[in-house]
């Protein structure tokens, strides 16, 4: 641990006015300065080992007002102000030379505080935009969070109901409170036992605020936020507020707040509890205030809005019509991954049986055994991806031909790994003249590599360019991109006729799927126009150990993950 | 269409194999006079213990040429253990059955019994060995060599068919590239054939340019595996000039080396003349100037023209750039595949 005195020293001689300190026996130094007239004193507790960027602290914070990234706890009874310079694993900190580090971490929190202080207008926008935050540094904790299902956000009194009894852990143990146009109704009845599997808590009046005000330094001003901010909504708010929601009495009431502030709409929660165990109507003024303990209590926000984009998922695939054929372990994995980018109808064609084989290099867990796959894996995602709208067939890829589905559809992915009935497929939209963009992705065995190529019909380059036969130009029985020379035996055979499978590990299923699924929203977000391959390379390690040739393409393939154009010169498709 | 696609074309018409029905009759007379000989050496006492095809249909790397004849190479073995120690004893028994069976021009050259059958368009050579414990020896001699002219000399015929067909140098897709070894073998034979005098074309060896082309081959794979044989044939074209076969002499002419990479290990071009060496190696440099030209041309059309010139008309020139390609299926019924997901 670097002594106080050689820090005092160091910064001292930057021009600092800094001071050591002995803090109940911790060491700490003391720092002393003046912002637009405000005198500032940071004081810096010492630490053993420097695993983050120094911290400074703000003494007496009340003393400077309501700054932006200050946040007020104590400390043995003592009030500091913590200032927020950076999420802690932001910054990559210099722990070899800890002087340079203190000073830098020094300066950052002079600069936050400099800004506040004499930026009024950024010191307002910046409370506001992390309100959130803000909030939850007055929240209490003790109780069970609420879960709201709510899009629109409008006013609107709801039935808020108990955890189910017994469950500690997912949606069941959370207050469950569901608008009544939430579009995640069928799925909290199935899933999280909604009104027949739980007890009435009490009433939650969503309110959508006109005006907003930062949200209070502590949890003694919460009230008196409370009602600041109900004299600022517009009247007519105010009014339905009072004539439809304020004269049920209840023991309970949650009050979920909406408003804009400049980071979007943030989602904030009051909790009201009867004191006297008798019912009371909703507290709208200071009198009725007094019948009632308020407290913030956290919220968690299920909607789309709120959900999807923080998942990296997007709102404009919500519409897209995606029929993905194959659910085995690279199908499975891309319906995974498709859901989680946000694509929410997902036809999903597969009669094959989830067997105990298939658990180690598939996504479903035991209990969907014996169960279609298609059929366990529209299940499984809806469990996750709450608007999902996956639809499970047990139809095969040839048994699709002739459904008038198949031009509804904005991308059809196929991942069967048979390249005999995706050439029938192809011929087949080839023959009608069916104009839907189709991914065909599949890997090869002993970890070579895997494929996707995606064929949009409007462009040059389709799946048959990818089968364009090396040798004589013709339409070939196997792809070009292949790693593995055909005509090899490239399975293995534990248990006789029927049983043999191709060697390779759930990393290629899902390195493979991540390929297809990155093709195919890019497709359908318009990124990507032209027909396309993508491939990624493995190791030739087991492959050579198996006693099986890999093509000359393995072996000059440097193009891992590159999405390249699919257009053969000699496919007579597209020549 | 690509350039491939008229190469491919191209090699489709030159080719010949043993299976091929134009080489039906010539196959046909193959195991006729095969039968015919065995027979004769058993009742002699020298029993054919083996036989086999050497040469281009070996190897797969005959090629068609009009003006001349098809030609057989059958090599046939009897055991070491009782041999005759004169090799031309046993060549003159085969000669006697060759002229017996009607073929013309048959004589008893250095290294084989040779004949031709005038009306099948049928040259025929066989040479005779003797085997022990997988060693071979040639019988080399002429009908009426001296003693110090024939003999029973080492060789290892075997072993050279089995250097042309290796593939094991090349990784991945090694079978694809000993392919288009063979065709651009096919392709600087027709080359030969359509370039040189009739005089000069039968002094360029195809053993020669055999060697000479699996010694120096430049494989050329596109990234779907697709071979693209013009810049391979460029590539070995230019590393056969620079690969020391050809040394200068004074004033111009060059002697062409090309040794035997198995027993007897003998120079191929042994008593060339520096005619045939110099119009090699000119012709040689030509044509690897031509392929350039081909190689940085972007129509067609105008490559095909270039290569009319190098290899003649069975190298077709399309009318158009952009002719519309007819749906062509593979001709095989099924392919092992590694596909699967």
């Amino acid at each position: 641990m670097i002594a106080s005195e050689e820090i005092v020293e160091h910064l001292n001689s930057r021009g600092f006015d800094c001071k050591a300190l002995d803090f109940n026996g911790a060491g700490a130094i003391t720092v002393s300065l003046e912002i637009a007239g405000k005198k500032i004193d940071l004081i810096h507790f010492l630490i053993s080992e420097i695993t983050h960027l120094p911290v400074f602290l703000l003494i007496n914070p009340r003393d400077i007002g309501h700054l932006a990234h200050v946040l007020i706890f104590k400390i043995a009874d003592v009030e500091y102000g913590s200032i927020c310079v950076n999420d802690k694993d932001s910054v990559s900190v210099n722990f070899n030379m800890p002087l340079l580090a203190i000073e830098e971490s020094l300066n950052r929190h002079i600069g936050i505080l400099d800004r506040a202080v004499t930026d009024p207008d950024w010191n307002r926008k910046e409370l506001l935009r992390e309100f959130k935050s803000c909030w939850l540094n007055v929240c209490d904790f003790d109780e069970r969070p609420v879960l709201l299902t709510n899009d629109s956000g409008a006013l609107e009194e709801i039935d808020v109901y108990k955890p189910v009894k017994n469950f500690k852990f997912g949606v069941r143990s959370y207050y469950l409170a569901q608008s009544e146009s939430t579009d995640l109704a069928a799925a909290a009845k199935v899933n999280w036992q909604d009104s027949s599997g739980r007890n009435l808590a009490g009433k939650a009046v969503i309110l959508p605020l006109t005006e907003i005000e930062p949200a209070p330094l502590e949890k003694e001003q919460l009230t008196t936020w409370y009602l600041s901010v109900l004299l600022k909504q517009e009247p007519d708010l105010l009014k339905k507020l009072r004539e439809n929601y304020g004269r049920w009495k209840t023991h309970e009431y949650w009050i979920v707040f909406n408003a804009q502030v400049p980071s979007g709409t943030v989602w904030f929660c009051l909790y009201f509890k009867s004191k006297k165990g008798k019912k009371q109507s909703l507290p709208l003024t200071e009198a009725q205030l007094r019948h009632w303990k308020a407290k913030a209590v956290p919220i968690r926000l299920f909607n789309k809005e709120a959900v999807l984009p923080r998942g990296g998922a997007s709102l404009d695939l919500a519409a897209s019509k995606v029929a993905l054929i194959g659910a085995g372990s690279v199908g499975s994995e891309i319906a995974h991954k498709l859901s989680a980018a946000g694509i929410q109808n997902l036809d999903i064609y597969d009669n094959d049986i989830y067997q105990i084989d298939n658990l180690y290099r598939h996504i479903l867990p035991e209990e969907y055994l014996s169960l279609e796959k298609s059929y366990g894996l529209s299940y499984h995602l809806a469990r996750q991806f709450l608007w999902s709208k996956a639809f499970p067939s047990k139809k095969t890829l040839l048994e699709l031909r002739n459904s008038p589905l198949i031009s509804s559809y904005d991308l059809i992915v196929i991942a069967i790994g048979s390249p005999t009935h995706e050439r029938l497929f192809k011929e087949y939209l080839l023959e009608t003249g069916i104009k839907v963009p189709v991914i065909n992705t599949w890997l090869e065995g002993f970890g070579v590599g895997g494929h996707a190529v995606l064929d949009i019909p409007s462009s040059t380059g389709c799946l048959l360019c990818a089968y364009v036969c090396p040798d004589t130009l013709t339409r070939g029985l196997n792809s070009h991109l292949n790693f593995i020379e055909p005509n090899q035996d490239v399975t293995i055979n534990m248990s006789g006729c029927g049983e043999q499978f191709i060697s390779y590990s759930a990393i290629c299923s899902a390195q493979t799927a991540l390929i297809a699924s990155d093709l195919a929203i890019k497709c359908l977000e318009g990124k990507i126009t032209g027909s396309s391959k993508v491939s990624w390379k493995g190791s030739e390690h087991d492959a050579l150990a198996y006693g099986v040739s890999l093509t000359n393409r393995f072996y000059q393939f440097s193009d891992s993950l590159q999405v390249k154009p699919l257009i053969h010169e000699d496919c007579d498709v597209c020549n | 269409m690509s350039i491939q696609a008229k190469f491919i074309k191209f090699h489709d018409k030159i080719k010949i194999s043993r299976e091929d029905s134009e080489y039906k009759d010539a196959r046909e007379k193959d195991d006729s006079i095969l039968k015919a000989i065995k027979s004769t050496l058993k009742d002699e006492g020298y029993p054919v213990i083996e036989d086999f095809l050497q040469g281009s249909m070996s190897t797969a790397t005959g090629v068609k040429n009009p003006g001349k004849d098809f030609d057989i190479d059958r090599a046939i073995v009897i055991a070491f253990d009782g041999s005759p120690d004169d090799p031309i004893k046993v060549k003159e028994i085969v000669l006697k059955v060759l002229e017996d069976r009607g073929f013309k021009n048959a004589k008893i050259k250095k290294p084989c019994v040779t004949a031709d059958y005038a009306s099948k368009n049928l040259h025929i050579d066989i040479p005779v060995y003797r085997e022990q414990n997988g060693e071979y020896e040639l019988a080399v001699g002429k009908k009426n060599s001296s003693e110090g002219n024939k003999e029973w000399s080492g060789s290892d015929p075997k072993g050279l068919k089995d250097w042309i067909n290796d593939s094991s140098t090349h990784l991945g897709s090694a079978s694809k590239k000993l392919g288009q070894y063979k065709r651009i073998v096919r392709y600087l034979k027709r080359w030969r054939d359509h370039k040189f005098s009739t005089d000069v074309a039968k002094k360029v060896f195809s053993i020669g340019l055999t060697v000479m082309a699996k010694e120096q081959f430049s494989p050329s794979l596109d990234d779907s595996d697709k071979a693209n044989d013009l810049v391979a044939l460029r590539n070995t074209v230019n590393a056969m000039l620079s690969g020391g076969y050809f040394s200068y002499q004074d004033n111009d002419p060059y002697k062409v080396r090309v040794y035997l990479p198995k027993s007897p290990w003998r120079d191929i071009f042994d008593g060339s003349s520096l005619n045939t060496g110099t119009q090699f190696y000119n012709k040689l440099k030509s044509l690897r100037d031509k392929l350039d030209k081909a190689i940085d041309e972007t129509d067609l059309v105008k490559q095909c023209k270039i290569l009319n010139q190098v290899f003649g008309n069975d190298f077709e020139v399309p009318s158009s750039s952009f002719n519309m390609k007819k749906a062509a299926y593979a001709t095989a019924g099924a392919s092992g595949t590694s596909q699967g997901a």
